[in-house]
């Protein structure tokens, strides 16, 4: 369990970051990649063009059935951007994946402390635990958590009554959209955090734990010696898990659909169910292409900070 | 670093305690697979399920779609990990280990693959197998899983390799080992813990995915096991103890997966030649 | 390490044969047609599907019929892509609230001309549902509507008698139930908030109604018309006098409820009662039913049910029809009857009993929702749904969750393909 999940080192180690050149056939990377490219070239690039296009035609049902083509320029981008639902749709989806991600990360950290210094049969506890929520498919995990949440015969009201948090008999977790934001946070960050808390545990074994012990010397309290040692080691890991973390939580689609359908009120509908809704439900792919497309540019400018560092290190 | 007795019972109660509460909806789960119909929705819910039922997990293993279901992702998935992990690793390689034309871009192309939402991309694919006849396939679906996991998988392996210093293969090959036996002997068992991650990632992305295989097949007899599980789910009324019992069946196999990868990349790990 | 490539290469291998072998093509039949039928889950009894393509294949020698189920959920992305292909299947049973928007799109094909048993005594519901600018569509299959089931022990033992026939009779009958049994948390009719179905016929109860078109063709919401506002005023007191169901659940669970012993009354389906029975013994024989009550005579009530349409791409359009002409035929509409299922005209009504004449009696009166193309853009959306949950609430007035509907309907509706 505890090198397998070593995670990639992407800071510069010197000399293993520039490949010297040699003498070999120039075909050979080529070579190489090529399947990789086919597949995902050649598999993805083509529906990816697709979308684009349709982003800039009218693309309904009846369009789709009898294979007409109507270009619309972009009148569906226009229709996007001043359309209020979007505005409000954006900043709630960026909100939303924004406390996951801190959230996730955190809670993260803090599991990958404790396993590092937990004795054996508590580290397997909470080692498996962690593998038996991460290996549970997303949907079942939204349907079991929407079940404990239910207002009449949901586990969480029993116990927090039981325990006597309060009166929570038949207390409506889903009445307002805020409760039901606060339940789907729940679902995204207990999905999210095994990956991040076993890379991160994967990345506490690589620290020589002198270090440690020459922070302590030097008079460090706990909290000290995390921001001073731990942190700047691990720096490259929470780079690469934040970067996903952001991709994956902006994209959720059905911890929200299997939950609460984008409701209260349209209330918790974010980029993933607008995009679905319109497209799927509305026949309106033209639309949800161009929303589709918008989304991935944000999702490239969120992270275009890594992207950058990625080419400066590929240089 | 040396914590008390107290500080150290304290870690482990929190350990446990954290690990009750990730584990607990799967217990629910498993649970509710062992539960008669009119035990799961109760107003006091009852936390252990006995006496054990068996007609659940009965229902689920007499079903020929469970069993047909389970080959047809069983098929998909083992050829994606299988298939996908061999085409990341060389990709990985040609992009972490050579400097070529177009290695940039087509690192940036990974990295923005990841980033589409593929809710808008269910039509344009549904397309492009429609116009090369791969409908209904499996392989068809295979490929499509592929478009997803690769750009991930190669982009993680490609750091993984990176942080493998060459000199390592470079004293192979002055040692006189030919290119491709650096490659496999020294590089592929360093790289052995990236792969398991990430294989893993392929894995439950193949294992678990529902919409296109629903959208891509259309013969029920190759329908992978998500649909089934989707299948529970009736006009008025969801069937929730035969669902919960394939569900937990459906978790099974991850799980080994990861059991199995896991042990075998540790015992790899520590025959080979890396350090930490 | 070489043991290692070979288990890996053994595996692939393995996984790319089942691939492959798995991957022929959907049954090349050369010679005979096949017709391409989908049906849905929870429909029509299996035997009686299998029964209907017997006599098919008899009656049209040299055909094969294969039938799929397919699930609720994910039903539209299978229908439009299926449409988009290049096979689209023969026959498919749609939702009667799905086939519009398909109807419009031209994936059906116009069944105007052909021919059907009973299509003049078809439930008007159900033939609305299949018409698009005067074409048939989609043909009536069969309809469900809901009524009061009660248990016939609780009711002996709050004193009451016959079933009520006003709603004022049933809300005083709820009080007296809840009375009865004296829990806090206990129902006398279980009504949750988000069940649009049941609580939008008091809209239509007192005569208003949900939308309505203009001669230019443009939606108008009624909802906050008087009428409609005295409806959900209606329903509003109803469900605080008779019903401690919360506010932001739909219908899903109410049999768990009732069987579980929290309620006296839940509205729902015929055959729920046997499902009810089924699952909680000690109550197999304690359930029966009559009909909702309005405030002047029964209420109007929705009538769900399903349509068989055929797509205009399909290749057998002509064995498709003939195939919607048997099933939807005298017979096995008789025989669809007697499996607890409306059928779908009302010359038929000998063949129901019990319960189902019950739920066939009350659709004489039903509501249906706005014929539009967009009305399912209006169901994904839960307007009604969040409407309803805001007034029973009390986060929002009657008036206030009346007009927002109205204007999110009409957003809807009227935005243009």
């Amino acid at each position: 369990m505890t090198a397998v999940l070593d995670p990639p080192r992407a800071r510069p180690t010197g000399r293993a970051t520039r490949p010297r050149p040699r003498p070999r056939s120039k075909a050979l990377p080529y070579l190489l990649l090529a399947p990789c490219a086919a597949g995902v070239l050649g598999t993805l690039a083509w529906p990816v063009a697709t979308m684009v296009a349709l982003s800039f035609q009218r693309e309904n049902l009846a369009d789709l059935v009898t294979r007409t083509t109507t270009w619309v320029g972009p009148a569906n981008y226009r229709h996007t951007l001043t359309d209020r639902m979007f505005w409000t749709v954006l900043p709630r989806t960026l909100g939303f994946a924004a406390t996951c991600v801190a959230l996730t990360l955190l809670a993260g950290t803090g599991c990958a402390l404790l396993l590092y210094r937990a004795s054996r049969p508590a580290r397997l506890a909470l080692s498996s635990a962690l593998v038996l929520a991460w290996a549970t498919p997303v949907f079942i995990g939204a349907v079991v958590w929407k079940w404990m949440f239910d207002s009449e015969f949901g586990v969480v009201n029993y116990l927090l009554t039981r325990l006597g948090a309060g009166d929570f008999r038949h207390h409506s977790w889903f009445l307002t959209p805020t409760s039901a934001f606060a339940v789907l946070i729940v679902i995204v960050v207990w999905g999210a955090v095994p990956f991040v808390a076993l890379s991160l545990y994967g990345g506490l074994l690589t620290v020589p734990p002198e270090l440690w012990e020459a922070a302590r010397v030097d008079g460090g309290s706990a909290w000290r010696v995390f921001w001073r040692v731990t942190f700047p080691l691990l720096r490259p890991i929470y780079v690469i898990l934040a970067v996903l973390s952001v991709v994956w939580d902006t994209k959720v689609f059905p911890q929200v659909w299997f939950t609460t359908r984008g409701g209260p009120y349209q209330g918790t509908v974010m980029l993933g169910v607008y995009i679905y809704n319109q497209g799927i439900n509305d026949s309106r792919f033209g639309n949800a292409s161009a929303i589709a497309v918008l989304m991935t540019l944000l999702l490239v400018g969120l992270s275009w900070f890594y992207v950058r560092v990625l080419r400066e290190e590929s240089r | 670093m040396r914590p008390g007795r107290a500080r150290r019972a304290l870690v482990d109660a929190t350990a446990v305690a954290l690990a009750v509460l990730f584990a607990f909806p799967v217990y629910w789960m498993a649970g509710t697979a062992l539960k008669p119909d009119r035990d799961i929705q109760r107003f006091s819910p009852k936390f252990l399920p006995y006496p054990l039922y068996w007609g659940n997990f009965s229902r689920v293993l007499h079903s020929a779609a469970f069993w047909s279901g389970l080959r047809a992702s069983l098929a998909v998935t083992l050829a994606v990990v299988v298939a996908g992990m061999a085409v990341a690793f060389l990709a990985a390689v040609a992009l972490a280990r050579f400097r070529f034309r177009g290695r940039t871009a087509f690192l940036l192309a990974l990295i923005i693959a990841q980033m589409i939402p593929g809710e808008a991309l269910f039509i344009p694919y549904y397309l492009l197998l429609r116009d090369t006849h791969l409908l209904g396939q499996l392989p068809g679906l295979v490929l499509v899983y592929l478009s997803f996991t690769l750009p991930f998988g190669a982009w993680m392996l490609r750091g993984f390799v990176r942080a493998i210093p060459v000199e390592l293969e470079e004293a192979a090959l002055v040692d006189g080992a030919s290119r491709a036996r650096a490659f496999w002997r020294i590089l592929f068992p360093l790289v052995a813990p990236g792969l398991v991650a990430t294989s893993i990632f392929s894995f439950i992305t193949a294992w678990n995915e529902f919409t296109y295989a629903y959208v891509l097949l259309d013969d029920p007899a190759r329908y992978t096991l998500p649909v089934y599980l989707q299948s529970f789910i009736g006009r008025y009324s969801t069937a929730y103890g035969p669902q919960m019992a394939a569900a937990t069946l459906f978790t099974l196999p991850v799980l080994i997966f990861f059991l199995v990868v896991q042990g075998r990349a540790v015992a790899g790990i520590t025959g080979g030649a890396v350090k930490g | 390490m070489s043991h290692r490539t070979r288990a890996a290469a053994a595996a692939l291998t393995l996984a790319l044969c089942t691939v492959a072998a798995c991957g022929g093509g959907s049954g090349g039949s050369r010679g005979t047609a096949q017709l391409n039928v989908w049906l849905m889950k929870d429909s029509a009894p299996d035997a009686l599907v299998a029964d209907v393509n017997r006599a098919f294949t008899a009656a049209h020698p040299g055909t094969r019929v294969k039938v799929q189920i397919l699930d609720w959920t994910g039903r539209d992305v299978k229908w439009k892509t299926a449409l988009a292909g290049d096979h689209p299947p023969d026959v498919m049973e749609m939702g009667n609230t799905d086939v519009l928007s398909y109807a419009a799109s031209g994936a059906l094909a116009d069944l105007t001309h052909r021919t059907f048993d009973n299509r003049a005594s078809w439930l008007t519901g159900l033939t609305e549902a299949g018409t698009y600018q005067g074409k048939l569509y989609g043909v009536p299959y069969y309809g469900g509507d809901r009524v009061v089931i009660y248990r016939k022990d609780l009711w002996q033992r709050a004193g009451l008698g016959a079933p009520p026939s006003t709603l004022a009779d049933l809300q005083r009958d709820a009080a007296a139930l809840r009375d009865a049994d004296g829990r806090p948390d206990f129902s006398g009719l279980y009504f949750p908030g988000r069940y649009q179905y049941a609580a939008l016929s008091f809209v239509y109860d007192t005569g208003g109604r949900i939308a309505t078109r203009s001669k230019d063709g443009r939606w108008h919401g009624q909802l906050s018309a008087t009428a409609a506002q005295q409806g959900l005023t209606n329903w509003a007191n109803f469900l605080h006098a008779a019903s401690r169901a919360p506010a932001d659940k739909d219908e899903t669970g109410i049999d768990d409820v009732l069987g579980q012993g929290h309620a006296a009354m839940i509205i729902a389906q015929g055959w729920q009662v046997k499902a009810i029975g089924a699952k909680y013994p000690q109550l197999a024989g304690q359930l029966d039913a009559f009909a909702m009550p309005g405030t002047a005579g029964p209420m109007p009530v929705f009538l769900g049910g399903s349509n068989l349409t055929a797509s205009a791409g399909g290749k057998n359009r002509d064995l498709a029809a003939a195939w919607i002409r048997l099933m939807t035929g005298t017979k096995y509409e008789t025989a669809l009857g007697q499996a607890g299922l409306l059928p779908n005209s009302t010359s038929l009504s000998h063949a129901v009993s019990g319960i189902t004449a019950t739920e066939l009696r009350a659709a004489t009166r039903s509501w249906f929702t706005p014929a539009s193309t967009h009305w399912s853009d209006v169901d994904n959306a839960s307007v009604m749904q969040d409407m309803l949950q805001a007034i029973a609430s009390g986060q929002k007035s009657v008036a206030t969750a009346a007009k927002d509907a109205d204007t999110r309907v009409e957003q809807i509706l009227d935005a243009g393909a």
